[in-house]
């Protein structure tokens, strides 16, 4: 990779691995150093990974650098949800944000990365289990579930 | 369709991982039963929302080696110019100074002034004579007699003056002189010194080009505290690399003008015995 094709990644993706990070870690600050990390490893290996993969290799990088970052801080972001929140069916889009926003917190760790590299990063499943290191049957197992449970959420909160 | 292949064809058709024969199969059933629509909803809702962030530092991230790295070249171009001009500068100066430096017998002036003052004095009385390291010059020096005259007759009484001009750059003869005036018209024949101008009293100014060469001129009536009669900047003498002319009363004298104003490598003084 070139050194325009590396500063073509940085316009391209340090938005998304940032929200990436910020979503799965609630810390801003960290998740600011995380991208630096991520994106200084992407430098050190320019020669060795193409423009084509720097994507997933970016990734890869902040997934686990966020993991060895949750079990040294053993970080658990649990925001309860409110019963008396509930509303009797979603009046707006922020609604349905804060929602599951909400249901994301309580969600396991790893799905709620995975569901983030999907829907946000648009990644295929086999990429997610590349990015994770964790097998395709787990990757599916894994989002099946954090989809069943954000629909339980959302059901719990809208009642149609 | 069986609840859990359709539980689990709709999630992964909200993840978009279905097969387009798979979709089709979906929305036909969907279709089919209204009653799934409330479903399907609920399983499209699952799907995160688009959210935007901006990652704030992003020029941190960038890189700039080729910026950089031209910085580098010009900065070591620059250097590698001043360097250059450095370099030329020395060779032109050595060169040029050593094209100056006389060659032993051929280019020099010599003076050798003896102005006897006392017994004392007479048995180490001394002229100083510089070698010459300057081009010669086609000039000839306009006031010179006049300035020369005034000081030969402040530094060497008139009487029993003697001194010896010799001026090996143009082949002159050794002429003796006998009296001030004398020694002002050999001086002022010799080419190899530009201009001589002096101030009434007490300086001497060599004045080369736009060089200029201070020669402190000091003469002390008391025979008794006789000083070193001229002195010569030690920058002026380095910078000009010219004919340096002082007199001194004594040989002991002249050394203590050499040692203390002539310590360049440029300037050779040789001590003369005096004739009487």
């Amino acid at each position: 990779m070139t050194e325009k094709e590396y500063n073509a990644c940085v316009d391209l993706y340090a938005d998304g691995l940032y929200r990436f990070l910020v979503k799965n870690l609630k810390q801003e600050e960290t998740a600011r150093d995380l991208v630096q990390v991520s994106f200084e490893r992407l430098w050190q290996n320019h020669r060795k990974v193409t423009f084509e993969k720097a994507k997933s290799y970016l990734f890869t990088v902040a997934y686990h650098a966020m993991i060895d970052h949750l079990r040294v801080s053993k970080f658990r972001n649990h925001v309860s949800l409110h019963p008396e929140a509930f509303v009797q069916s979603p009046q707006a889009d922020w609604e349905v944000k804060f929602i599951i926003e909400k249901a994301l917190n309580e969600m396991d760790q790893v799905q709620k990365m995975l569901i983030m590299l999907k829907d946000y990063e648009g990644y295929r499943y086999e990429e997610i289990a590349e990015i994770t290191g964790l097998s395709l049957v787990q990757v599916k197992v894994y989002l099946h579930r954090a989809r069943k449970a954000l629909k339980q959420v959302l059901e719990k909160y809208f009642v149609s | 369709m069986d609840p859990k292949r359709l539980e689990e064809l709709m999630i992964r058709a909200v993840d978009e991982e279905v097969s387009d024969e798979e979709w089709r199969e979906l929305q036909e059933w969907i279709s089919a039963h209204p009653e799934l629509h409330a479903e399907w909803e609920k399983w499209k809702m699952t799907e995160l929302p688009e959210e935007i962030m901006v990652y704030p530092d992003k020029h941190k991230l960038y890189r700039h080696h080729h910026r950089r790295m031209k910085y580098l070249y010009r900065l070591i171009a620059a250097a590698a110019c001043i360097a250059g001009f450095w370099l030329i500068g020395k060779i032109w100066f050595a060169e040029s100074h050593h094209a100056q430096k006389p060659v032993a017998g051929q280019h020099g002036i010599s003076l050798s002034g003896v102005a006897p003052v006392s017994d004392e004095e007479a048995q180490s009385s001394n002229a100083i004579s510089t070698e010459n390291i300057s081009r010669p010059s086609p000039h000839r020096p306009q006031n010179a007699k006049r300035v020369i005259r005034q000081v030969a007759n402040k530094l060497i009484p008139a009487q029993n003056t003697h001194a010896i001009v010799k001026d090996t750059m143009d082949q002159f003869n050794e002429v003796t002189v006998n009296d001030a005036d004398s020694v002002s018209s050999q001086f002022n024949q010799l080419p190899s010194l530009m201009t001589w101008n002096a101030s009434p009293d007490e300086h001497i100014k060599i004045l080369h080009a736009h060089d200029a060469i201070q020669l402190d001129a000091e003469f002390t009536p008391n025979k008794a505290e006789v000083k070193p009669v001229l002195s010569v900047s030690e920058r002026g003498s380095a910078k000009l690399g010219r004919v340096i002319f002082a007199m001194a009363r004594t040989a002991d004298h002249a050394h203590k003008i050499q040692q203390s104003l002539f310590e360049t490598q440029h300037i050779h003084i040789e001590f003369q015995e005096a004739k009487h």
